[in-house]
């Protein structure tokens, strides 16, 4: 099914844009799994990494157009997150690729596959997460 | 956008409001039993056929905690959310999952089938397997993929705890409005049509009102307007007075009225900010042969029209312009002086003429009759002899030109001074200009960061007084529709456990809605009507202490563990 790969999306821009690709029929790799929050300043650290450590190869998170948030400053947050999961990926020689804040409108439906093609870009250079052999060892 | 004179936006009155006809049945809440149904969509094909459903419902109906795994045609019609309901009294089930079209399509209509069934309306989560996987993906892709959604819906869905949620009458059905000119009364007036009693607080008296008029207003029309509401029984003007504190939530705010003759609480469900800018004097004008637009106005009222005329329709860089507004103004008066005379010169001078609209009609009809424009980025220099000079770079020719005039124009602006205040007060913040910062112009137009007041008037933004119209009518029938409507909240709110809670006031700092506040214990609490549910105090916490109901750090952990958590 290609990179395990999450997407974040808050709920009135990202989510609506995946959902609009879906409707114009735009594929994209079946290994994107997107998980609905309410707003992407919502995403919390802790997130992104339980991802990694359960065997993602990549997580984005997608929020509102930068000032265009519907709840004002949450994509601002939500970049300041992910800034922070880039230095911990960095520290931890994952790579800090790996991870990546978007930012669309809901009528973009055109820039979900677009933003799952770079981050799969990502993954084919980083390669799999080393972590993912441990988790599924685990099982 | 311009109206055509004398016609106004149609409102519409309470009266011709259509009643509602089907009424939700909510029961008594039962008791979490764990049991989750799973309701898979065919969806006509666009599911079905596409993915294989089938081998979707033998993977889940396995899972624990899965009671009934079932596959409907369309869970979203009503006949089906009718099976739906029986399905959950039959098998005593207390929560479950649609999987189908998106949570953003059908999310609200199993809400309130859940609520019929007489569970919490919380107790639902959607898999979307349709947009984001049917559509999208090939028949096995779509099918391995699809029994992951599902399973991760599941994992989240045992998790879920009732949210708190609140339905009821608003406590005062009344409406503040706090404003200082033409947009206070246009919307004090459109909530007296629809029947609601307003407070009308202005600065100084209400005799005091004045308007501007052009733009397809008909003259005196305003004046009506005013003597019609401060007659009116439903309005009480409280004049020379000023909102000294505003507090609470949607439909039971309190506020302080001050007057000369003392204060005052009023409780209302919503206010209005109805605000107006005043002109920013012009710095530079000098003597009878540099004016502004209004005294060219008032030059041309007289029958005069100067031979040559340049009008300046920008300022320095960097500071405040509304070239929209200008240009509408400086392009109207353009044209009345070639009517006027059709010999007479005149020529403006543009960064780039923004009249778009109806006005770009006025554009046209001023290039057609002569009126030259200049394109320029500098603010020209102006030097006043006997006759004018004014040095414009023109950026079509390169060139600098020297245009010996009449008359001078210059534009003026409007800039709220006073709004500061205002703003502490009703905790909406204004930008480095003074003007106050809507929320989102385009899904929720005239609302502010608080929930239950509203924006409107050129305290907002630079508009012409067709705008001002139809936004102050808009915000007054928005609050007039909250306070009318039974007021609803909870979901998915924030919520502090006072036992982790640090009282480092990191929420109270992060929250763009003012909901979080510090309780009587000396512990953050958060106000659930004034909560909007984005989630970024969550993450500040540093205690951890807050969590989202329905996006709790527990039911998003089981999400990402069954979406990522497996071997394929």
């Amino acid at each position: 099914m290609g990179p395990r790969i999450v997407g974040f999306c808050c709920s009135y821009c990202g989510y609506a844009s995946a959902d609009l690709a879906g409707r114009q029929g735009r594929t994209y790799s079946p290994g994107v799994m997107i998980v609905r929050l309410p707003c992407s300043g919502r995403i919390d650290v802790l997130h992104i990494l339980q991802a990694f450590r359960k065997g993602a190869d990549a997580v984005f998170v997608v929020g509102c157009l930068e000032d265009n948030c519907n709840f004002v400053n949450g994509n601002f947050e939500a970049k300041k997150r992910v800034q922070e999961v880039k230095d911990i990926l960095d520290a931890l020689g994952l790579g800090a690729g790996r991870v990546e804040m978007f930012n669309v409108a809901s009528n973009q439906g055109w820039r979900f596959p677009r933003i799952v093609e770079e981050m799969t870009a990502r993954v084919e250079k980083l390669g799999p997460n080393p972590l993912g052999v441990i988790a599924d060892d685990n099982r | 956008m311009t109206l055509p004179p004398g016609s106004e936006p149609v409102t519409m009155s309470s009266s011709s409001r259509p009643a509602r006809t089907r009424r939700p049945v909510v029961r008594g809440e039962r008791e979490p039993t764990g049991r989750i149904g799973v309701f898979l969509c065919r969806c006509g094909g666009s599911v079905d056929g596409r993915l294989d459903i089938e081998s979707v419902r033998e993977k889940v109906s396995s899972m624990d905690g899965v009671e009934e795994c079932m596959v409907m045609d369309f869970p979203c019609s009503m006949e089906s959310r009718e099976t739906i309901v029986n399905v959950i009294r039959e098998n005593d089930l207390d929560r479950f999952v649609v999987a189908g079209c998106s949570p953003k399509a059908v999310e609200a209509r199993f809400k309130s089938t859940a609520q019929e069934s007489g569970l919490n309306p919380y107790m639902v989560e959607i898999a979307n397997i349709r947009e984001q996987c049917s559509l999208v993906h090939n028949l096995s892709e779509a099918t391995s993929k699809a029994g992951l959604l599902v399973e991760a819906a599941v994992a989240k869905c045992s998790l879920l705890v009732p949210a708190p949620h609140h339905r009821g009458r608003v406590e005062s059905e009344e409406v503040l409005v706090y404003g200082n000119g033409m947009s206070a009364v246009v919307a004090t007036d459109e909530l007296v049509s629809e029947g609601a009693k307003v407070h009308l607080v202005l600065p100084f008296s209400p005799h005091r009102l004045v308007f501007n008029y052009h733009d397809g207003i008909r003259p005196g029309h305003l004046e009506d307007m005013r003597d019609r509401i401060t007659d009116s029984d439903l309005v009480r003007v409280h004049g020379h007075s000023s909102v000294e504190r505003f507090e609470g939530e949607p439909g039971a705010f309190t506020a302080l009225v001050r007057s000369s003759e003392g204060a005052e609480e009023i409780r209302c469900g919503a206010a209005i900010i109805a605000w107006e800018a005043s002109e920013v004097p012009s710095p530079s004008l000098n003597g009878s042969l540099v004016v502004t637009q209004a005294e060219l106005e008032s030059i041309m009222d007289q029958g005069r029209v100067p031979d040559r005329t340049v009008m300046i329709t920008l300022r320095e860089e960097d500071t405040y312009c509304p070239e929209r507004i200008t240009h509408i103004e400086a392009l109207r008066n353009a044209i009345r002086m070639k009517e006027m005379d059709p010999r007479v010169q005149v020529t403006i001078v543009a960064r780039d003429v923004l009249a778009f609209g109806l006005s770009e009609l006025d554009y046209r009809e001023a290039m057609s009759r002569g009126v030259s424009f200049i394109r320029t980025e500098a603010s020209p220099l102006i030097t006043v002899g006997d006759t004018v000079k004014v040095r414009v770079k023109d950026l079509n020719l390169g060139e600098e030109l020297s245009i010996e005039t009449d008359l001078v124009v210059m534009s003026s602006w409007t800039q709220p001074y006073d709004t500061g205040h205002v703003a502490q007060v009703f905790g909406t913040p204004v930008d480095r200009e003074g003007f106050f910062i809507p929320t989102q112009v385009k899904l929720k137009p005239t609302a502010s960061i608080v929930e239950g007041v509203f924006l409107c008037g050129t305290g907002v933004e630079s508009k012409t007084p067709s705008e001002v119209v139809l936004e102050a009518r808009s915000a007054a029938s928005r609050a007039k529709a909250m306070v009318s409507s039974k007021m609803e909240w909870g979901g998915a709110v924030a919520e502090v456990d006072p036992e982790s809670c640090s009282a480092c006031l990191t929420c109270i700092r992060s929250c763009p809605f003012n909901a979080p506040f510090i309780g009587e214990t000396g512990k953050a609490e958060i106000e659930i009507g004034l909560c909007q549910g984005c989630g970024i105090c969550v993450g500040l916490c540093p205690s951890r202490a807050i969590q989202l109901y329905c996006y709790t750090d527990g039911q998003l952990g089981a999400q990402i563990g069954a979406l990522v958590g497996r071997v394929r």
